[in-house]
């Protein structure tokens, strides 16, 4: 079965990323396919390449990055969310001389047409948020 | 269809007093606490009408400290398979916050 998914919340405020992300591998274990995964709202800081949490925690960017290098799951960052709080595409922040590099390995920049594909094309489309 | 609530909070009681007996609810998060026996509990007064059944995320539950032996009878306990097989069988699937 296709499975999109969508996260609402920041990391570490909430506990919706590690939900979403138990979830996602339960069903790549279970033999579904993860079509894509939009953070929208607050979840753009999911992408946030520069985040450092402490050594012994979780780093819950990375294991994005690691859930696309292994599956190859497209992971969508909402444009005008992400714009909104900071966080720009290479293109757009060379353009009005903002940082380049947050965006972390394996996201990518797009609208809401992204995730409106998602829920038409998945047989599931399951939001996680706070 | 399967509700998903994350919040113990008064959604519980009004998602499950609208859900049919066809439909699911699945506790996850804080939602857990909602499963312990006790007489507030709208999980509780469910056991009173034959409505949706109600499951509870085991994972969330156990980092929470919150026992099965403590729960309400009708309580079903899922973990994250489960989870996704809950989502595979049912159509469509609501968060609500």
């Amino acid at each position: 079965m296709k499975i999109s998914v969508q996260i609402n919340a920041s990391p570490y405020q909430h506990q919706t990323a590690d939900t979403a992300w138990h979830f996602i591998q339960a069903a790549l274990v279970s033999g579904h396919e993860v079509y894509r995964v939009f953070f929208y709202h607050d979840g753009i800081y999911n992408a946030l390449r520069d985040s450092r949490p402490p050594g012994d925690e979780r780093d819950i960017v990375k294991r994005w990055s690691e859930l696309y290098r292994q599956s190859n799951i497209d992971l969508v960052v909402c444009v005008s969310s992400a714009q909104r709080r900071g966080l720009l595409e290479q293109s757009v922040a060379k353009k009005v001389g903002g940082y380049d590099k947050a965006l972390a390995d394996g996201f990518r920049i797009a609208g809401l047409g992204l995730l409106m594909e998602a829920v038409i094309d998945s047989d599931r489309h399951v939001t996680f948020g706070d | 269809m399967l509700f998903i609530i994350n919040k113990n909070s008064a959604v519980i009681g009004g998602c499950i007093a609208k859900a049919s007996a066809d439909d699911v609810v699945l506790l996850i998060e804080d939602a857990v606490f909602a499963v312990i026996e006790c007489g507030e509990s709208p999980v509780m007064r469910r056991s009173d009408n034959n409505t949706a059944a109600i499951y509870a995320l085991s994972p969330d539950m156990q980092a929470r400290g919150v026992r099965e032996a403590a729960c309400h009878k009708h309580i079903k306990f899922v973990d994250y398979t489960g989870f996704v097989e809950l989502v595979v069988n049912h159509n469509p699937v609501r968060s609500i916050f």
